[in-house]
This record gives C-alpha cells, sequence and structure tokens, in this order.
C-alpha cells in the first residue's frame, strides 16, 4: 500500500508438508523482493514449488517459517479473516482456467470482490463496467462465460482482478488454457497494464511468457535458481525438455 | 443488512438455476407445515364450536335430562319412576345449596306447523318463563314471554330464524299467528339467527335454535298432548348461584333425584362447566399429537435440506473456492449457506402455509366442519419450520466454510 519499500518481501519462506511420515520441502529457503510496478514472472516446472509460492504470495496460503511481508505488512501473522481481507484489498488473482461463476454473467463476476467488501450493488456494477471496458469488453457486460471466447473469459477475470484496484495482479499460468494469439493478447494487455504502474507477477512453467517480462524468477526445487531481466532467466538449465526457442 | 440482502440474492439466484430441486427439497417442509395448519384449524375450529355449544348450555348452569328409552325398556322404568317432574325442580331448588333456580323444559313432537305463509319442520318446547336467564337467547324481534303468559296459559311463541324465514319469508312474523298441532299460538318474538349448525359436543346433544318454537310451559301442557309414558318435562335446567361450584352441586342434584326416582336412571346430568374442561383437555392432547407429527415431518423437511445443502457443498467447491480468493471470508461462505438453507426452509414454509390454508378452506366447504386458521398456528408451524431449515443448513455451511481454499479452487 504504502509507496516506500518494496511491495513484496520475502525472508527465508519455507512451506512444508506432511506426506504420511515423510516431510516434503515444497519450498526451501526462498527470499526476494518486488518493488511497486513491477512485472515479474516466477518460471519453473511443474513441482518446482512455484504453485506453493503464488498460493503464499496470493495470501491463500501461509509459510512454515521465514517472513512474508505485503505491502510493509507480515502476513503471516495474519488471522484467516485478515487475509480475506488482503486478498479482497491488495491481491487481484488471475487463473489458468479463469474460474469464473458459469452462471453469472460478465459484469457480475467482475463486481464479485466488491460483494465482500460491502459496497452497494448499483455501486458495485458500475464499478465493474468500469474495469470491463478497462480490458476491452464493454460491450460484453451482460454474457455469461459460455457465451464468451477463452480470451474474453480471461479479460473478464483480469478486470474482476482489477476492480478493487489491488497493489499487485497475480497470475497463474494466465495464457496457459488459450491459444497462442490470444495468449498474446493477454500477455499484451499485461504490458499495457504495466505500463500503467500496476504491479504484476505471473507464475508460469513457460519460458516464452517469462521472457517476455522485464524480470523473471526461475525456480526449481523449492528454491530460487535465478533471477534478473525475463529474457536470460527465461532459458537457463532447462530441467525437462531442451530450450526452444521463441 | 446490505449483507443479507446480497446474500438473499445469491441464495434465490442459485435455487432458481435448479427449480425442480428447490421444489421437491421443500416439499417436505411443504406438506409438513401445511399438514400441521391444516390440522390445527379444524382442532380450532372443533374447539370454537365446542366453546360456542358449551356456552349456549351455559357455563353457570347444571342440566339434568330425560333419557329416551325403547317403549319394553320404558314400562320397566316407569315401573319406579315417574321421570323428570316440577316436582324434581323444586325439590331441588328447596333441597341442595348453591341452586339460584331451576326452570324445566319439556318437548313436544308436533305434527303439524303451519302459519298463513306456509309450513315448516320444528322442534316445540314449553319452557319455564325463566328460561332466557339460563340460555344466552337473543332475541331479533319482539320479546320474550313472562311470568304473566306462563299463570293466564297466553296462546303466544317465540320462534326460531329458521321457522321465521319458512313461515313468513320476509314479512312481518310479529303478532301472526302460528298453527301448533290443533293450537293457534301469537308471535310474540323471534331469535336471532344462529352461524353454528352443529348439534353436538362429547356427545351430548346441544340444539340450535333456529329451527324451534317456544311455547310457555303451561300452556304446552295444556295445550298439546304428550305421550303419558313420557318423562312430564324434558328437562330440568338449574342455574348455580354465582359462586356455587359446578360439578359439587351436580352430585348433590345426583343423590338427590336417585332417591326421588328409586335409583331408576331415567335421567342424566349435565355439567358444561366439567364439559368445558374435558374439551380444553381434549384439545390439549390433540395439540400434542399435533404437534409431534408436524415435529416429525419438519425434522424429514429438513433432513432433506441439509442432504441438498451438503450436494450444494460439493458442487459449488470450486465457486466457493473463487469467492474465498477473492476476499469472501469463512463466515461469509457460511452466511451464503445459511442463508440459502433458510431460504428453502422458508420457500417451503410459505408454501406449506398456502396448502393449510387450502386444505382448511376445503374442508370447511366439502365435509362441512368448522376450521379455523390461527395466526399463531402459521406463524408457529412458519417459525418451526425456519429454525429447523437453519439448523440443519448450519452443518453444510460450516463444511462449505471450512473448505481449503486452495484445495477448492482446484477441485473439479
Amino acid at each position: 500500500m504504502t509507496a516506500a519499500g518494496p511491495l513484496i518481501e520475502l525472508i527465508d519462506v519455507t512451506r512444508h508438508y506432511q506426506m504420511g511420515d515423510e516431510r516434503i520441502a515444497a519450498l526451501d529457503g526462498i527470499g526476494f523482493r518486488v518493488e511497486h510496478g513491477e512485472m515479474v514472472a516466477i518460471v519453473g516446472t511443474s513441482g518446482s514449488g512455484k504453485s506453493t509460492l503464488l498460493n503464499i504470495l496470493g495470501c491463500l496460503d501461509t509459510p512454515s517459517s521465514g517472513q512474508y511481508r505485503l505491502g510493509g505488512r507480515d502476513v503471516q501473522g495474519l488471522s484467516d479473516d485478515d487475509r480475506a481481507r488482503a486478498r479482497n484489498r491488495q491481491i487481484g488473482f488471475v487463473f489458468q482456467s479463469f474460474h469464473l461463476l458459469p452462471r453469472s454473467t460478465a459484469v457480475k463476476n467482475v463486481a464479485l470482490p466488491l460483494v465482500y467488501r460491502g459496497i452497494p450493488a448499483r455501486e458495485r456494477l458500475a464499478r465493474a463496467r468500469q474495469s470491463l471496458a478497462r480490458v476491452g469488453l464493454a460491450e460484453r457486460a451482460r454474457h455469461r462465460p459460455n457465451q464468451m471466447s477463452g480470451g474474453q473469459r480471461q479479460r473478464t477475470a483480469i478486470a474482476r482482478a482489477l476492480v478493487t484496484e489491488p497493489s499487485l495482479l497475480l497470475c497463474d499460468e494466465p495464457t496457459g488454457n488459450l491459444d497462442s494469439t490470444t495468449g498474446e493478447e493477454i500477455m499484451a494487455l499485461f504490458h499495457q497494464l504495466h505500463a500503467e504502474g500496476k504491479t504484476i507477477l505471473i507464475v508460469t512453467h513457460e519460458p516464452a511468457i517469462a521472457a517476455r517480462c522485464p524480470r523473471a524468477i526461475r525456480i526449481s526445487d523449492g528454491r530460487i535458481k535465478a533471477d534478473g531481466p525475463g529474457a536470460e532467466v527465461a532459458y537457463l538449465t532447462p530441467p525437462v525438455a531442451p530450450a526452444a526457442h521463441p | 443488512m446490505r449483507r443479507l440482502l446480497d446474500a438473499f440474492v445469491v441464495a434465490l439466484e442459485n435455487l432458481s438455476d435448479h427449480k425442480l430441486r428447490t421444489l421437491l427439497t421443500t416439499l417436505g417442509m411443504m406438506f409438513g407445515v401445511g399438514a400441521v395448519i391444516a390440522m390445527l384449524s379444524i382442532g380450532a375450529g372443533a374447539e370454537r364450536q365446542a366453546l360456542a355449544l358449551i356456552e349456549r348450555l351455559g357455563t353457570r348452569n347444571v342440566v339434568v335430562r330425560a333419557k329416551t328409552f325403547k317403549p319394553e325398556e320404558l314400562e320397566e322404568i316407569r315401573k319406579k319412576s315417574m321421570g323428570l317432574s316440577q316436582r324434581d325442580a323444586e325439590a331441588i331448588v328447596e333441597a341442595v345449596p348453591g341452586v339460584a333456580f331451576a326452570t324445566p323444559r319439556i318437548e313436544i313432537e308436533p305434527y303439524k306447523i303451519l302459519a298463513a305463509g306456509g309450513k315448516t319442520k320444528s322442534q316445540v318446547f314449553g319452557v319455564g318463563h325463566r328460561h332466557r336467564e339460563v340460555t344466552r337467547f337473543a332475541l331479533s324481534e319482539g320479546r320474550f314471554f313472562d311470568l304473566a303468559d306462563e299463570t293466564h296459559h297466553a296462546q303466544v311463541c317465540v320462534i326460531g330464524a329458521a321457522v321465521r324465514r319458512e313461515l313468513f319469508g320476509a314479512d312481518p312474523a310479529l303478532g301472526r299467528d302460528v298453527k301448533i298441532n290443533d293450537g293457534w299460538f301469537e308471535v310474540v318474538g323471534v331469535l336471532a339467527p344462529e352461524p353454528s349448525a352443529a348439534t353436538a359436543v362429547q356427545g351430548v346433544a346441544v340444539s340450535s335454535t333456529e329451527r324451534e318454537i317456544y311455547l310457555p310451559l303451561t300452556t304446552a301442557l295444556r295445550k298439546l298432548d304428550r305421550d303419558p309414558l313420557r318423562s312430564p318435562l324434558s328437562e330440568i335446567v338449574i342455574h348455580l348461584e354465582p359462586n356455587a361450584p359446578a360439578r359439587e352441586t351436580a352430585a348433590v342434584v345426583g343423590t338427590l333425584l336417585d332417591r326421588l326416582h328409586g335409583g331408576a336412571a331415567d335421567y342424566e346430568i349435565i355439567v358444561p362447566e366439567a364439559l368445558l374442561q374435558h374439551s380444553a383437555e381434549t384439545q390439549r392432547l390433540f395439540s400434542l399429537v399435533m404437534g409431534l407429527i408436524a415435529g416429525i415431518s419438519l425434522l424429514v423437511g429438513g433432513i432433506g435440506i441439509m442432504n441438498i445443502m451438503l450436494a450444494s457443498v460439493l458442487e459449488q467447491t470450486r465457486e466457493i473456492g473463487v469467492r474465498r480468493a477473492v476476499g469472501a471470508r469463512r463466515a461469509d461462505i457460511r452466511f451464503q449457506f445459511l442463508v440459502t438453507a433458510f431460504s428453502l426452509a422458508m420457500i417451503g414454509g410459505l408454501l406449506g402455509v398456502a396448502i393449510g390454508l387450502g386444505i382448511a378452506r376445503a374442508v370447511a366447504a366439502y365435509a362441512d366442519w368448522p376450521t379455523v386458521v390461527t395466526t399463531w398456528s402459521v406463524a408457529l408451524s412458519l417459525g418451526v419450520s425456519v429454525l429447523v431449515g437453519v439448523g440443519s443448513g448450519l452443518y453444510p455451511a460450516v463444511r462449505a466454510a471450512r473448505l481449503d481454499p486452495i484445495q477448492a479452487l482446484h477441485s473439479e
């Protein structure tokens, strides 16, 4: 929230899961900062721990140890309700499979976060329409998700993430369910929002996406392997397939 | 307030997305509430009628009524006892403490009743002039006969509303003559119409005055023939003094009459006050049984709601995850499910009220039983159904709220 200091600060964050007798470390001492207005990709293969990191960054999960500060505030000490509030006010989620409410219209979907802020219905819908206009879907407000294309659905989801004016846009494989053209459009939208000053964090396994971000953090086995300009980090030591060039 | 409104909007949207399911789920509630309201309305109607009938007997009265027998039995009885007589009435007033006065009544079987305007069938009674004091006679026209009429054997009568209608129609009745058997009687009064047509409470016959004609007792005895074997009086209505206990006084009357009638049980003693208590007990028992049945059906309705709510928690897991991700607290999710359960119960309850009112009206129309839908029976059954609904929504709501948002988001 405050302009001073980084928006995100992780210090030696670990996250363990208990699987029977075995203790699995999904995150094993992660530490990095993200400043206001940055656009960062977190890239890694499945099982690298990037989803766990996303959950922690999104205040859906808490670290087993270490510190996570969001907007200068410690998250790990927050109650469940306070984390819900933090998600509502500071974070906008964009998911791979959009996660729109199937029976609600676009404008109602976009207005959903405002419901949990106690904003009157009329104002909710007005703000939701503005948000839809921002992602270029003003004329689709009354459509239901199943009446929209994948790209339109993702735009709706982005409008939903933006409607609360969050300090952080947290995107989980945002182009994963889209064809490459549409994916490009969505990435262009992110770049536009970044240019407008939004802080955007994109979790992805696609180096091509990471390469298009000014900064990328590569995660493997729960640790940070590289952190730097997207184009450089994206194709470093690809753990599965040989590096595919864009 | 806004939160509640929003929750209701979401709940109703959810429910209207599954109209058939909603209807089926609320069916249990619906019939439960409908049955309770209908049954209670029948009970309340019966009770109100009973009260009205008892009221007519007079709670400050004790009634001694001659029993009717088959001819062969009657002869046996008459060897011991002459039946109820004026002598009994006098003895009761004299010997029983707490008795203010007693007024006799005889019943006459008329074979012919006619007037200038037409003819009718009716019961004819000869009563003492004080009869008016022991029953709640309301006269719509004219007067009741008095002591003077009685002592002079005046040929006057007071007729019931139905009798008046059939004999005179819309024409004036006062001053006109009615022929009963072979005697002519001048109409001096008309009784007010009565709504209820029922004639018995707790197995005791209580007549409606609609089809009755009253004559002075003395006139009736002189002018109209009766079967000599019959009890001289059909009934003695004993009016109690203000503080006299009804049952105890009735018991004393019973002892006295037993002696006077040589042990022949040719009469029965009716204590309206006791009937009143009896009726209240019956009503209480009825209410208890109804409450139990209602409770069971509402419980079944509640289980139905819980079942469907649990199913919808599973169904909406992803949606719950999304809502949690965008900032819904556990309490918001819980609240949403509770409001949905409440809405289900309320829909069921309201439809049930409609059904209940329908049944009550149908019963009144087709079975000719009086039904009274009381506000409290509606409030009670609705209240209980909503309580059961919210109660059975509680567990699903808590389960929904407990879902881990991460797992919920990734569920299929």
